[in-house]
């Protein structure tokens, strides 16, 4: 153990004395932020800004049949016998001034706190769907075939009818699901205390003989409905800061994760250059394992990538002004991304041991690093790639590395990196299986390294 | 008393047989040369007893214990002085000796104390702070082996660590070997410079082909030849039928050819040479030069192979 310490130790004494490597991981990713966010960075939205849910509105019903329809049932039933004339033509008046989807469109979803929370337009349920398919809106909002009338129904009667609001989600958005179901359920917790303060004020109008007085002063109840519903506060949302990133906030974070794959690069150098340089035949001699040896680089890997995120993060908090919004998020995200970096370096560098050649850790630092970097969204973020190309981003590290950082940046928890973590500590044990099974492959790896003389 | 014993171990690399079934052993104390010429089996023998290499049969014993089966029991007190520089080019020469020191076991105050002692041993005192691809290639020479000493070891084995440097650091390290064996260490040293094994080693192995062709002390070495001297005739080019008539010679024990040298083994001494010069002329064969030397390991190793140790 002890000498896998020193083995780690002097790792890292190699690494800040290397003066081109030093320059790959930390100079390069902060000289690229600057240039790409300079150049590309016009496309991104001012850093800090909420970033609003695309939601879509699908009214199934028509509202203005729904309003005559029950006008028509003012001079029907028992609500004719509870109504003077007055009464009723100043019911009527209050009906026809009040839209009970513009009341959820516009009082609630267009009230201060949640306008800028929720991006709606208005489609019809095709389109809606089809937009939902296409992750172009996050959910969709679906108000029932007779909701005005059954509205007016709960507003203005004494009876309740049941309003079922549908609102689909996308399986990629089940977060943002999760908020605009709570945002349509403040809503109707809202309408529902008015309406049973409506009903108990027409029960005891009722007993007092004074129905009509309280028909009359109907239009005054609704209109403090209103009132309280632009009041709704959506737990959920005072929770979730979600953000959108400007240009720097989204290179630094985009160069760090394709920057990171340099130090598994270094790192898969590492074993070979030891066995080169015959150092690894002298730890051998004093009693040193190769998989002691492995053992440290691979500490040494996860320690190293640790140390280039946290610099690279702070270094663009004083260079480019980028606030990251969740450090310990930030640091568990380096963890995992160091042990996948480290299991991935390990694999190169036990192939190219075995190969007793560089080529290996050279395609991958010239070519693969390239690839990943443009299909992980480094270069150009993934909204704008090709559809096709960008799917594989959840595949590669770098991609994972880049869309965990974003998220906790826009100012989603843990739990939406969740799976980010886990698939990339199930790449780092993928990987590491690939190691023990290459390692295993053809009789082993222990005594290998040695020409006849 | 023997440290190492060796019984007929085998290394084979597919169908190379790199080492070919030796049997030796090394004595506690002593300074034990392996000569052979390069592609020998010298450094394949050492790396199986450095535990680098597993040998295809045979045993190595250390201290009456395999060192298959248990290897710290070598590793423990082994200190191995590779052929080619092992140290970090880019960490200062006192990081190396601090990393390779802790690999060896020590720790805080012995280890700075070892280090003290060890740079002023190999001379590098005044550049320990410097990055060793600083480094003269006789300094790293030094270098290297002064790691393998920080944890005094009782074994130690050199492979070749004389090649491509100065006289000077050569002189330096010829010294340290002898300081080393003088202080109670034993020595296992490969070389294919004769002069450093005859100057140097108590006892001698000569291997060639993987196989162990001489063993004994230099005298006793050159003593089996059984030649009070050997002629050396340098010739523009070698007529294989001048050999056959040098060989008919009743004086010359064997002839042998190395490039264009031929070599005479010659029983007794005498006045052969006009015989000699006879059979040069007949053979109408120009005479470039000719010296006459005394038996050396050189010739020795000659007169069993047929061929020079640095062919």
């Amino acid at each position: 153990m002890i000498r896998i310490w020193e083995i780690i130790k002097k790792d890292f004494k190699i690494i800040v004395s290397d003066r081109k490597a030093l320059f790959i991981i930390l100079a390069m990713p902060i000289l690229l932020t600057g240039i790409l966010s300079m150049a590309l960075g016009g496309s991104f939205q001012e850093s800090g800004k909420r970033m609003a849910i695309p939601v879509a509105l699908v009214v199934e019903g028509d509202a203005e049949l729904d309003q005559e329809r029950f006008i028509s049932l003012l001079d029907s039933g028992p609500l004719k016998a509870s109504m003077t004339q007055d009464s009723r033509a100043e019911l009527e008046g209050a009906i026809r001034d009040l839209s009970p989807i513009a009341m959820f469109q516009e009082d609630f979803l267009g009230s201060e706190g949640i306008e800028e929370l929720v991006e709606l337009t208005v489609m019809d349920r095709e389109m809606a769907e089809a937009a939902l398919d296409a992750t172009e809106v996050h959910a969709v909002i679906v108000l029932p075939k007779h909701y005005t009338y059954d509205m007016y129904m709960n507003f203005f009667t004494p009876f309740r009818n049941q309003i079922e609001v549908e609102v689909l989600g996308h399986t990629d958005y089940q977060y943002t699901l999760r908020i605009i179901k709570e945002v349509v359920t403040g809503f109707f917790q809202v309408i529902n205390t008015g309406i049973i303060e409506k009903n108990v004020l027409l029960s005891v109008g009722s007993l007092a003989g004074e129905s009509e007085v309280v028909y009359e002063n109907m239009d005054e109840i609704i209109k403090g409905f209103v009132g309280s519903i632009e009041g709704v506060q959506i737990q959920e949302l005072q929770g979730t800061k979600r953000v959108h990133v400007d240009g720097f906030t989204y290179y630094s974070a985009a160069m760090l994760a394709m920057f990171v794959l340099f130090t598994a690069g270094f790192g898969s150098r590492s074993l070979l250059t030891e066995k080169r340089d015959h150092t690894a035949n002298r730890m051998q001699s004093a009693g040193v394992s190769l998989l002691d040896m492995m053992v440290g680089k691979w500490v040494m890997m996860v320690g190293l990538t640790i140390c280039q995120m946290v610099v690279l993060f702070m270094f663009s908090w004083f260079a480019f002004g980028v606030r990251w919004t969740s450090p310990a998020g930030l640091l568990i995200t380096s963890l995992v991304v160091g042990m996948a970096i480290a299991s991935l370096g390990t694999l190169i560098s036990l192939i190219s041991y075995r190969s007793n050649n560089y080529k290996v850790a050279n395609l991958f630092e010239s070519v693969i690093v390239q690839v990943m970097a443009l299909l992980g969204g480094s270069y150009i973020p993934l909204e704008v790639l090709p559809k096709g190309l960008s799917l594989v981003a959840p595949f590669t590290i770098n991609g994972l590395t880049l869309q965990a950082i974003i998220t906790l940046q826009r100012g989603f928890g843990f739990l939406s990196v969740l799976w980010i973590w886990a698939a990339l500590l199930g790449i780092s044990m993928g990987l590491l299986l690939l190691v023990f099974g290459l390692s295993r492959w053809k009789g082993g790896i222990q005594h290998e390294n040695h020409s006849m003389a | 008393m023997n440290l190492v014993e060796i019984q007929g171990v085998k290394k084979h690399f597919g169908e190379i047989h790199a080492v070919d079934g030796i049997d030796m052993h090394v004595k506690k104390g002593e300074i034990l040369g392996l000569l052979g010429p390069n592609g020998a089996g010298k450094s394949t023998t050492i790396s199986m007893i450095a535990t680098l290499l597993e040998p295809t049969n045979g045993t190595i014993l250390f201290m009456g214990e395999s060192i298959q089966t248990n290897p710290k029991r070598i590793q423990e007190v082994l200190g191995f002085v590779p052929q080619e520089i092992a140290l970090y080019p880019t960490l200062t020469g006192k990081e190396n000796l601090q990393f390779w020191g802790r690999v060896y076991g020590l720790r805080s105050s012995k280890l700075k104390e070892r280090i003290s002692e060890i740079s002023q041993v190999i001379g590098l005192e005044e550049r320990l702070k410097d990055r060793v691809d600083t480094y003269s290639g006789g300094m790293k020479r030094r270098l290297n082996i002064g790691v393998a000493l920080l944890h005094k070891p009782a074994f130690i084995i050199m492979d070749e660590p004389t090649v491509g440097i100065d006289p000077q650091s050569r002189s330096f390290i010829l010294d340290t070997v002898r300081e080393l064996r003088d202080q109670g260490s034993t020595v296992l040293y490969t070389t294919h410079y004769i002069e450093e094994v005859e100057s140097l080693c108590d006892r001698i192995y000569i291997m060639d082909h993987g196989k162990i062709i001489a063993e004994g002390t230099k005298e006793s070495l050159t003593e089996m030849i059984d030649a009070s001297e050997v002629i050396r005739l340098s010739v523009e080019a070698v007529d294989p039928m001048l050999i056959t008539t040098l060989q008919e010679l009743k004086f010359v024990e064997k002839a042998v050819v190395e490039a264009n040298s031929i070599f005479l083994t010659v029983k007794e001494n005498g006045n052969h040479y006009q015989s000699i010069m006879n059979a040069l002329k007949e053979s109408g064969t120009e005479l470039k030069g000719m010296d006459i030397q005394k038996p050396s390991l050189e010739t020795v190793f000659l007169h069993l192979t047929g061929r020079g140790l640095r062919d």
